[in-house]
């Protein structure tokens, strides 16, 4: 068979002239559907059991492109488009064992085919209809290729959308879903449409939802969805997303409907949190600062007001008379500025750490730590066991400057931080060069440092025995460290403490070059 | 007269409020004490500063420095204040002045707090601020 051409059953034979129209039940029951039919401005056809038109109205010709006369007898199969005109033969076999009214393939797209071959969306209405002893079927057709095509047009608009829009009927049914809905539900079209809205509602809040969604059909108007507050989506796999909904009622052909535009706002949120989270770190290290700012004032000042309260007993003394007490009063109060002095330049020695690049210089490490060990040691009147371990031999290229604070500073508390009547007292050097860096070691015998004040030791100020100094020395270790981008770790134990320090060294260039990570001040 | 302990590290402020109280003559006796442990064991140690006070009319003047290395001046307070909870009747023997040149408004407000400390001072000590004291002590006589 060629396109076009159809093996059509034979057309029914013409009717019998001589029969009477008013003693046949048969002919006069087709008398008054043809005066139905001509008189109905839809489009209609009555069709036979075995599917044969058996007539046709105007408006049926007209949609489909026949001529007057020219469906009755051809199969209503033609009428079908040739994709499922091979299987319509048991969808009406199947209509015939159950002949009611009902609309033809509810829930799915129908398409007619017009005598060009032209595909035409389409509404079929079937209604079963007792001509003589069969049952016959009349066929009402409906063109709906303008609805549809704005239907497409309105899903085009709708998938263009960035937000997520689902459509809810009266009963809580989804109606329509966008492709932005689809993405944000991780569903298909088909999984969404049809299915209860309160699945998309995480489950603790469902019912509480049902009673929402209900009381805003009786009053609806357009607003926020909790009223502007985040709430949770529920996806088709269990996981929640933080959303904002928008609610609109809109009046569709399925009566009041809903239409929720819904907005994923994780990314909001997570910005937010960041946003909030950097506030917060600011705020604690605006507070840090402000701490900062009123302790070292505290240090500078707390020297000051010292030698303003000895001067002024010093004058007391001096206009008494007492001139031994007086010149006591003064030394305290030299010796006092003095230390001040000293702490002054340590607080300003921490502060222009890093502001100027490191000189790169080649030193012999073991003598260098043995001189500033010679210096200090002999300030004390208490011998102490000194002991370098050192494996690096002259002429290690590395930032010279920094390292003479970080050794001097470390060797300055090791010898400082003496037991209390303990005669023996050792401090240890060990250094290791690596291929990249020098591994130093320090560590003493000493009274160590307790467990908890071990986390704050390389903060500024920070003093926990009389024996401290001005409570920078380690703050400035940590400082250069950190400039030169080596380590430092802190141990303590009953036996004494130790400290750690891994330094890179200047492997590659012949000359003297200048080293600094940065000129953090 | 006034029993009076100064909690210092400074020796030198240490004598500094040691000559303003002395030039008063309304305390005696005056202590001292280098650091927040070392007062502590002084004071309830049995036979120590808590003896010697037991027989004093006035409750003892302690001028408590905040910046100390080892336990600062707050935390001798917290451990002075558990300790004087577990000696009914202690409390009213003693009156707190922070002696301190901080004018942090963190440590003045965490001072507050502490039920025994009647003042902040801030150092140097004047005879101003001494003559408050004696009239703050006096007004607290336990006798």
């Amino acid at each position: 068979m060629s396109p076009g051409q159809l093996n059509l059953p034979a057309p029914p034979p013409a009717p019998d002239p001589a029969r009477d129209p008013t003693r046949d039940p048969t002919l006069a029951g087709l008398a008054t559907y043809r005066l139905a039919l001509d008189l109905c401005p839809i489009p209609m056809a009555l069709t036979r059991p075995d599917g044969i038109i058996a007539m046709t109205n105007s408006a049926m010709d007209h949609l489909f492109d026949f001529a007057p006369d020219e469906l009755p007898g051809c199969s209503v199969d033609r009428l079908v488009p040739s994709s499922i005109r091979g299987s319509h033969h048991i969808l009406r076999a199947a209509y015939n064992r159950v002949p009611t009214k009902r609309a033809m393939g509810h829930g799915r797209d129908l398409f007619g085919i017009t005598r060009r071959g032209r595909e035409i969306a389409v509404e079929v209405g079937l209604d079963a209809v007792d001509i003589g002893e069969e049952t016959w079927t009349l066929c009402s057709v409906i063109d709906i290729s303008e609805r549809k095509a704005s239907e497409s047009r309105l899903m085009a608009a709708l998938n263009a959308s960035a937000s997520a829009m689902i459509l809810v009927d009266g009963t809580g049914a989804i109606q329509l879903v966008n492709n932005a809905a689809c993405a944000l539900f991780r569903a298909t079209h088909d999984t969404l449409v049809g299915r209860p809205v309160e699945d998309l509602i995480p489950r603790g809040s469902r019912q509480s939802h049902a009673v929402y969604r209900t009381g805003y059909f009786t009053k609806s108007t357009p607003r926020p969805m909790c009223y502007g507050r985040t709430m949770m989506a529920c996806r088709l796999d269990g996981t929640e997303v933080p959303v904002e909904i928008g609610l609109a009622p809109i009046m569709g052909a399925q009566g009041q409907c809903v239409m929720a535009t819904i907005s994923d706002v994780s990314a909001r949120i997570a910005h937010d949190e960041e946003i909030f989270e950097r506030t917060e770190a600011l705020s604690a290290l605006n507070e840090e600062l402000t701490q900062f700012a009123y302790s070292t004032s505290h240090d500078l000042k707390a020297p000051l007001s010292t030698i303003s309260g000895l001067l002024e007993i010093a004058l007391e003394d001096l206009e008494a008379g007492e001139l031994d007490e007086c010149r006591a009063t003064l030394r305290d109060s030299l010796d006092t500025s003095r230390r001040y002095s000293a702490k002054v330049e340590a607080i300003f020695a921490l502060a222009s750490a890093g502001t100027a690049p490191a000189e790169v210089t080649r030193i012999d490490v073991a003598a260098e730590i043995r001189g500033i060990w010679a210096r200090l040691s002999a300030g004390t009147d208490r011998a102490s066991l000194f002991t370098l371990d050192c494996d690096s031999g002259p002429g290690l290229r590395i930032a010279a400057a920094p390292f003479r604070i970080i050794v001097e500073n470390l060797l300055s508390n090791a010898l400082r931080f003496r037991r209390p009547g303990n005669a023996e007292h050792s401090v240890t050097v060990t250094v290791r060069t690596g291929a990249d860096g020098l591994d130093m070691q320090v560590a003493d015998t000493g009274t160590g440092i307790s467990e908890e004040n071990l986390p704050g030791i390389f903060g500024m100020f920070r003093t926990y025995s009389p024996q401290s100094g001005h409570g920078i020395g380690l703050a400035l270790v940590a400082k250069h460290i950190r400039l030169l981008n080596g380590r430092i770790d802190a141990f303590s134990s009953p036996d004494g403490s130790s400290f750690s320090v891994w330094l890179p060294l200047e492997l590659d260039a012949s000359e003297p070059g200048t080293r600094n990570s940065g000129n953090a001040p | 007269m006034i029993p009076a302990i100064v909690v210092d590290d400074v020796a030198a402020d240490r004598y500094i409020a040691r000559r303003r109280l002395a030039k008063s003559q309304a305390f005696a006796p005056v202590e001292e004490s280098p650091d927040g442990a070392s007062f502590l064991e002084r004071f309830f140690t049995d036979g120590g500063l808590t003896a010697t006070l037991s027989g004093a009319q006035s409750p003892c003047l302690v001028l408590m420095d905040i910046n100390m290395p080892g336990m600062n001046g707050f935390e001798t307070l917290e451990e002075m204040q558990r300790r004087i909870h577990a000696l009914p009747g202690k409390g009213s023997e003693v009156l707190v002045m922070m002696y301190t040149s901080s004018d942090n408004p963190l440590d003045k407000s965490r001072a507050a707090d502490f039920p025994i400390v009647r003042h902040y001072i801030v150092k140097p000590l004047s005879d101003a601020s001494v003559a408050q004291i004696i009239e703050e002590c006096r007004s607290a006589r336990l006798h």
